[in-house]
């Protein structure tokens, strides 16, 4: 039995190479899938002191989970402010466990978030719509530190992103001067492949979505 | 040999046009990555999912309020829809390319296999929203997770058909060990029964865009125009995983040429390193499978969705 005759190695790289193409355009997008989309509007506020207290942020649901939590209410005799309401309460809570979607930083530090309250929601031309305010665990001075923060689903099952041409508002005593940039997303090849090849003991879950999210840098003088 | 001595000179451009094709893509790919352009195309696909989400719950809206030809608009849409969600990346075109670049298909074979997949596919979403929903009776939202959860099922098939694909391979190699002057075995094509197999096995897997489709119809009580929007999609899918198959099953054909071309023994050991791709084929798909199966089956909980 001959030993087997190989094409020429040129061949065989190409053929590898075309392969390995194939499964990096598969390990790229496999995971980078949303499900569910939110507009949000956010805005910082500030207390007397020129610091930061808290984030309110205003979610604009899409059209379909809006459908679905109507049928959800028509089905339970209506739809109610009251039912509405619950459902907003409801969510809140589950949310609750991951820090409602906000991931707040000073410099590399994450920052603690308190308890969010002023929860209010409508039903509004097939869109739902919810608002409600998350204090800071600690006010924070914006002039002083490296202050950012971003909205995102860490699974990336649900996209959210600021509304274009929309600015981020500043309520409150912000110091004249205060700015607030909106930086899009800007996933690489490289996170996204690494996210995707994590062990099986490690959840690439968790690190899909800080790669597609949105992060808002606060700078005051 | 059939590839390499039936066809005249006058076929070659075609191949040459393809693999030129191919060339430049590879490099559009590899520059995209290098220079970072790839994060903003990505960044621009879902910014495109979620600009034709918004279109389609629009043009569901549509149809309940002006009925009849606000119908047109809504097939449009989900046709598009289906050729831009199947000219992104995806698990089911990596398996498809995969399986034409390393098995022997013809060309009937590659258009059938990507026809049939996004058929099975709009197949299964309709199934799987009409049993939920009708069956369970259990809440929309939740109707939507448990529609995907057919996914798990798909991925699991397609490491099962990765097996098999492996194991012919191994037969064939074996079987040339005792009768090595019979190189032709192995360039049989791929078997019909084998091929409706795998387009199941990807088809299985539903669409999120056709599951939200279909709710939606179904609350606003129209479950046709979900239906006649679901297969609007698939035919899309279809053909954009078409013109992919077409290219891939040239681009083997002129492989093939070359390697045989350059080869001088060609006729007595061609089936063997034939063999040996078909095998890695093979592992490949279900590699792939288990890969996807893994995820699927570790999916955290949703909070609210």
């Amino acid at each position: 039995m001959n030993t087997p005759r190989f094409p020429k190695p040129w061949c065989v790289r190409a053929f590898a190479a075309a392969l390995l193409l194939v499964l990096l355009g598969l390990s790229s997008a496999a995971s980078a899938h949303p499900h569910a989309w939110v507009d949000v509007r956010s805005a910082l506020i500030f207390d007397e002191d020129g610091q930061v207290v808290a984030i309110e942020q205003e979610w604009f649901f899409d059209y379909f989970y809006s459908a679905f939590i109507q049928e959800e209410l028509e089905g339970d005799g209506g739809v109610t402010q009251a039912g509405l309401d619950q459902i907003a309460s409801e969510n809140m809570t589950e949310l609750e466990q991951f820090g409602y979607f906000t991931d707040v930083r000073i410099g590399m530090f994450s920052v603690g978030l308190g308890e969010p309250h002023s929860v209010a929601t409508q039903l509004e031309d097939g869109r739902l719509w919810m608002r409600f305010v998350l204090p800071l665990a600690e006010p924070v001075d914006p002039g002083e530190t490296k202050f950012s923060y971003a909205i995102y689903d860490p699974t990336y099952y649900v996209e959210l992103l600021h509304l274009t041409d929309e600015p981020i508002m500043m309520v409150g005593n912000a110091e004249p001067g205060c700015a607030a940039r909106l930086m899009p997303p800007s996933p690489t090849m490289e996170a996204v492949a690494l996210a995707n090849s994590l062990g099986i003991d490690q959840s690439p879950d968790f690190s899909l979505g800080e790669l597609f999210a949105e992060w808002v840098h606060v700078s005051c003088p | 040999m059939s590839p390499a001595h039936d066809h005249s000179a006058g076929r070659v451009p075609w191949l040459a046009v393809t693999a030129a094709g191919v060339a430049i893509a590879l490099v559009l790919v590899w520059l995209a990555g290098v220079t970072g352009l790839w994060g903003g195309a990505l960044v621009w696909i879902q910014s495109m999912q979620r600009h034709f989400f918004d279109e389609l719950g629009a043009a569901v809206a549509a149809v309940r309020e002006q009925g009849g030809l606000a119908a047109f608009s809504l097939i449009a849409i989900s046709f598009f829809y289906g050729v831009f969600h199947a000219a992104g990346p995806g698990h089911g075109k990596a398996v498809v390319a995969t399986f034409l670049l390393t098995q022997k298909n013809d060309l009937r074979r590659g258009l059938a296999l990507s026809t049939l997949a996004a058929f099975f596919q709009g197949v299964t979403a309709v199934v799987a929203v009409q049993v939920t929903v009708m069956l369970l009776d259990i809440p929309l939202r939740e109707a939507r997770s448990t529609a995907m959860e057919v996914e798990a099922v798909s991925y699991a098939l397609i490491l099962l058909i990765g097996v098999f694909l492996a194991f012919s391979a191994i037969r064939r190699l074996r079987g040339h060990a005792h009768h090595h002057h019979g190189p032709e075995i192995a360039e049989q094509p791929t078997s019909w029964w084998k091929l409706v197999a795998l387009a199941f096995s990807i088809g299985l897997r539903p669409c999120s865009g056709a599951i939200l489709v279909l709710l939606l119809a179904h609350t606003f009580e129209m479950a046709w125009a979900g239906i006649v929007a679901v297969f609007a999609m698939s035919a899309g899918t279809a053909g954009a995983v078409g013109i992919l198959a077409y290219v891939t099953v040239h681009l083997r054909t002129l492989a093939l040429r070359f390697a045989r071309a350059r080869g001088d023994d060609h006729h007595h050991h061609g089936a063997r390193w034939l063999d040996l791709v078909a095998l890695t084929g093979g592992v490949l798909i279900a590699l792939l499978g288990a890969s996807l199966l893994q995820v699927a089956l570790k999916a955290v909980p949703q909070p609210i969705f």
